[in-house]
């Protein structure tokens, strides 16, 4: 059973216009692109990957995005601007979703909040635009096939981004074990000395963060991280907590549990803001945002109750695995 | 099936064969309404779920 994707199409035509000048189906490992340009993905491996993700995401609390998107593009061929655009669209359900089951969890500094997603839009918009000049670049020849600029680019930022990811989590995991498999914790004196150090920068205007218990801190600290994060979510389609959530904490000196909130709610509107800029390029397929909104809810939940039996730092060297795996068939796949 | 037909008759350029993508403007309302719609939609769900069997289930990740 296969489903249609309009917006996938499209950029298949666009991207690889001889395509339609096929006289045979063109076939990959779940996909099918008609001689027409329509490509059609296996519909079950669509749910299969959503669940997995979402699997993979509730069990080890890391989020889903930086390996949603190479998965996308890996199983069903979908373009990459189209996978980051539908993904960061998903994210808005996510989110909301999120929001709504987690507000009793954390307090939200909405000043804070609003202030760093000045710095996001920013950062999204360059991400955003940075894609589209991708898009438009045409193709190269690389190793004996005419490769587009747009899937060379993201496979290599992509393999860098999850390279970082799974060797950071590798470091967590050999730390635990020295520990006697006790979970990682944060150096001495780390929650307050870096914070507090970087609050001290004197660029006007300073401002007071009540919510957060700041009593003075830079404006453009604050638009940094903001915009730091905000280029990551705009160009690759991730969430960026993992950059986000750190210097929350480490850098603007904000307390954990007003993080959580405020981060959530920063993404919240993050995402619509990402939604609104990539379906406005034609980087949205709704139809792929609705299936991967629904199973990887599903997944995250089995994921969710499979944590709090089974994972450990150890099986966390089975997510690594699965990152490290992703790199190489990305790599694989730039050669066929 | 005809709402499906419909997102994908909404999701094609609306600039002729040739020219650089233009969105519908039902589409990027769609965009931003429908995950939304359904995010909020499946958080009942689960507040349901939860009522009915009496459990307690995970809060849901980014």
């Amino acid at each position: 059973m296969t489903i249609t994707l309009p917006t996938a199409s499209y950029w298949v035509k666009y991207l690889h216009p001889e395509i339609v000048r096929l006289a045979k189906p063109a076939a990959g490992w779940f996909y099918t692109i008609s001689p027409a340009g329509e490509l059609s993905v296996s519909l079950p491996a669509l749910i299969i990957l959503g669940l997995a993700v979402g699997l993979l995401s509730g069990s080890f609390g890391v989020g889903s995005g930086f390996l949603m998107t190479p998965f996308l593009n890996l199983v069903g061929n979908i373009p990459y601007n189209v996978a980051i655009g539908s993904d960061l669209t998903h994210m808005v359900g996510s989110s909301v979703l999120a929001h709504l089951r987690q507000r009793a969890l954390g307090y939200v500094d909405y000043k804070l909040g609003l202030l760093l997603f000045l710095g996001s839009v920013v950062g999204v918009e360059i991400g955003a635009q940075l894609l589209q000049l991708l898009k438009y670049a045409g193709d190269i020849p690389f190793l004996g096939n005419r490769l587009d600029w747009l899937q060379l680019v993201m496979t290599i930022t992509y393999a860098l981004l999850l390279g970082w990811i799974g060797i950071m989590i590798y470091r967590e995991t050999r730390a635990a074990h020295g520990l006697g498999g006790a979970a990682p914790t944060a150096p001495e004196g780390a929650v307050a000395l870096p914070g507090s150090r970087l609050q001290t920068i004197n660029l006007p205007p300073r401002l007071s963060l009540p919510v957060s218990g700041i009593e003075s801190i830079s404006l453009w600290l604050i638009l940094g991280v903001g915009l730091a994060s905000g280029l990551l979510t705009g160009f690759l389609g991730v969430s960026g907590a993992f950059i986000r959530m750190p210097a929350l904490i480490y850098v603007l000196g904000v307390p954990t549990v007003v993080s959580l909130g405020t981060n959530l709610f920063e993404l919240l509107i993050l995402a619509l803001y990402g939604a609104l800029t990539h379906s406005l390029k034609g980087n949205v397929d709704l139809l792929l945002v609705m299936i991967l909104l629904i199973t990887t809810t599903v997944g995250n939940q089995l994921g969710a109750a499979l944590q709090r039996k089974i994972v450990g730092p150890r099986s966390l060297q089975v997510y690594i695995l699965i990152i490290f795996l992703t790199i190489l068939i990305m790599i694989l796949k730039l050669g066929l | 099936m005809e709402f499906f037909t419909w997102l994908a008759g909404i999701s094609q350029s609306a600039a002729p064969p040739g020219e650089p993508f233009a969105a519908q403007w039902q589409y990027v309302a769609m965009s931003l309404a429908l995950p939304a719609l359904v995010g909020a939609v499946l958080a009942g769900i689960l507040k349901i779920i939860e009522k009915v069997f009496r459990v307690r289930l995970g809060g849901g990740s980014v």
